[in-house]
């Protein structure tokens, strides 16, 4: 874990912060599955962690809180919407910007790097093409466009429920088909 | 870690796979925050498989570009096509693949080939239409798992766990066989429901008839039983004998419309069955409560209401805790005090 905790750092209220170490001990590792599942990004989520658990230290009367837990997690998520809103802000550029390509297209990927990644992206074609149709196309906006279940139950004139329904499917099928590999 | 998730159980995988969408969902009430926490709290391979399917979800979202274009492509194209220079291309790869596609089904024909068996799941308290490549149907129960291989002479199901009812389109060249525990059931042009809980087995014939087969070993072969609509043929793997009885149709498939329907079965096979519906899992402390027998309705939304209703028929105590709700025996539970 990171030693760079910020529990060592500050320690305004012995007593409170004994207490949220003890969170920390606990509940870190949950917090930030937690978080890298909303934001889909396991670096954004160590970050807003840290961020959760400094803002826990510096409560001003700790002592009102029923489930220190519960409020732990209710920041992190407070935070996760936040973080999302400011990545669609950045994502959605001025009219003029928008043909500019992303970096993505001209950095030429190293050799090893793209054969991993078409590897793969085949096996998960591969499982794409065992689903329903529904299921797939709603998992792909989801999971690989990043739509959100509104918009698509939109699209696919489908209950924001059975959008979901459909993602789970998807995502379980694909984990159990898709061989666990080094990120490339 | 001593395992790595990997190798974590289709039923592990698509519990954390509800999670993981329901976490995502951004009008998701706080309580699922709280249930998830509990979820996690439960069993420590359940953290670990959310964070197998989290981390999976993190590497779908930043796919590359090209990767990304390609699958969108594929699995969810534009329902209006924009880029219509674009369009003499994907033509071409659609006859292309059509082409492709022909090919292989012919080689796949000519082999004779059977595929590699799909296998579909249904998730806790949650009931799973399926049709099937020649349009037969399956419902899937709560928790309940088949798996399904079709080659030109045969469709074979296996039903892994649960419960499932079938809707079967005949034919006669191709006979429909579902494989559950020690037998086989044969249709003869129906619909038919298969309930197995561990290795007993319970097939309510709802339409048309099937054909029940024993296991049979080297020397003998198994016996056959023919059910007809109405019919009722269990398996009891203690005594290796199948027995014929009768059943309604609300008895056997009544667990479409949320309502579980027992007549004269064990406890034990009552609560494998409602576990499968169940938030918390059910446990019965001491094996003396599994032989009473029970019969009647058990509501899949009202499962609470009936485990606290239990004390007044059987002789046991109902513990609702957390995580778990524990039968246990009245003698029994009063000596824990």
């Amino acid at each position: 874990m990171n030693q760079r905790n910020p529990i060592d750092e500050i320690a305004t209220l012995p007593g409170h912060a004994t207490r949220v170490a003890a969170l920390f001990r606990e509940h870190n590792r949950a917090l930030l599955a937690f978080l890298q599942c909303r934001l889909g990004s396991l670096a954004d989520a160590q970050e807003l962690a840290q961020e959760a658990y400094v803002r826990m230290l510096t409560l001003e009367h700790p002592e009102q809180i029923d489930s220190l837990r519960a409020f732990l997690f209710r920041i992190a998520a407070n935070l996760a919407v936040d973080r999302l809103r400011m990545r669609k802000l950045r994502e959605a550029p001025p009219m003029d910007e928008v043909m500019e390509p992303t970096p993505e297209l001209h950095l030429a990927p190293v050799p090893e790097r793209q054969v991993a990644a078409a590897e793969q992206w085949r096996e998960l074609q591969a499982a794409l093409r065992e689903l329903p149709p529904k299921t797939s196309r709603a998992f792909v906006l989801h999971a690989i466009e990043g739509r959100d279940f509104e918009t698509i139950a939109q699209s696919m004139k489908l209950s924001a429920r059975m959008v979901r329904y459909h993602v789970t499917r998807a995502l379980a099928h694909c984990r159990a088909r898709v061989e666990e590999r080094e990120m490339p | 870690m001593a395992h790595t998730p990997k190798h974590a159980d289709e039923q592990l995988l698509l519990a954390a796979a509800d999670w993981w969408t329901r976490l995502r969902d951004p009008h998701g009430a706080e309580a699922t925050m709280d249930q998830w926490l509990d979820w996690t709290a439960q069993d420590e391979r359940h953290l670990a498989a959310f964070e197998y399917v989290s981390a999976f979800g993190e590497r779908l979202g930043t796919l590359d570009a090209t990767a990304r274009r390609r699958l969108l492509d594929e699995f969810a194209p534009a329902v209006a096509p924009r880029r219509r220079n674009w369009l003499p291309l994907a033509a071409a790869a659609a006859v292309l693949a059509l082409a492709l596609g022909i090919g292989f089904l012919l080689w796949d024909r000519l082999a004779g080939g059977v595929g590699a068996p799909v296998t579909y799941a249904s998730a806790t308290g949650q009931n799973r239409d399926i049709v099937l490549a020649d349009g037969s149907q399956v419902t899937l129960g709560g928790a309940s798992r088949v798996s399904v291989r079709f080659s030109r002479g045969e469709r074979q199901v296996a039903l892994e766990a649960g419960e499932a009812y079938f809707q079967v389109v005949h034919d006669a060249q191709r006979p429909f066989e579902v494989a559950a525990g020690d037998i086989t059931v044969r249709d003869i042009g129906t619909a038919f429901d298969v309930r197995r809980t561990g290795g007993r087995v319970a097939v309510a014939v709802t339409q048309g008839q099937v054909r029940v087969a024993e296991p049979g070993d080297a020397s003998t072969p198994g016996r056959n039983l023919d059910a007809a609509a109405g019919q009722r043929v269990a398996w009891d793997p203690a005594a290796r004998m199948l027995s014929l009885g009768t059943v309604t149709p609300e008895q056997a498939i009544g667990w479409r419309s949320d309502r579980l329907e027992f007549v004269d079965e064990p406890l034990a096979v009552v609560i494998a069955n409602v576990n499968r519906y169940s938030r918390r899992p059910v446990r019965m402390d001491g094996a003396s409560l599994g032989g009473l027998s029970f019969t009647g309705t058990v509501r899949t939304d009202e499962i609470d209401g009936w485990l606290r209703a239990l004390p007044q028929v059987f002789p046991l105590q109902v513990q609702m805790g957390e995580h778990a709700v524990t039968l246990s025996a009245n003698g029994q539970a009063s000596q824990q005090r």
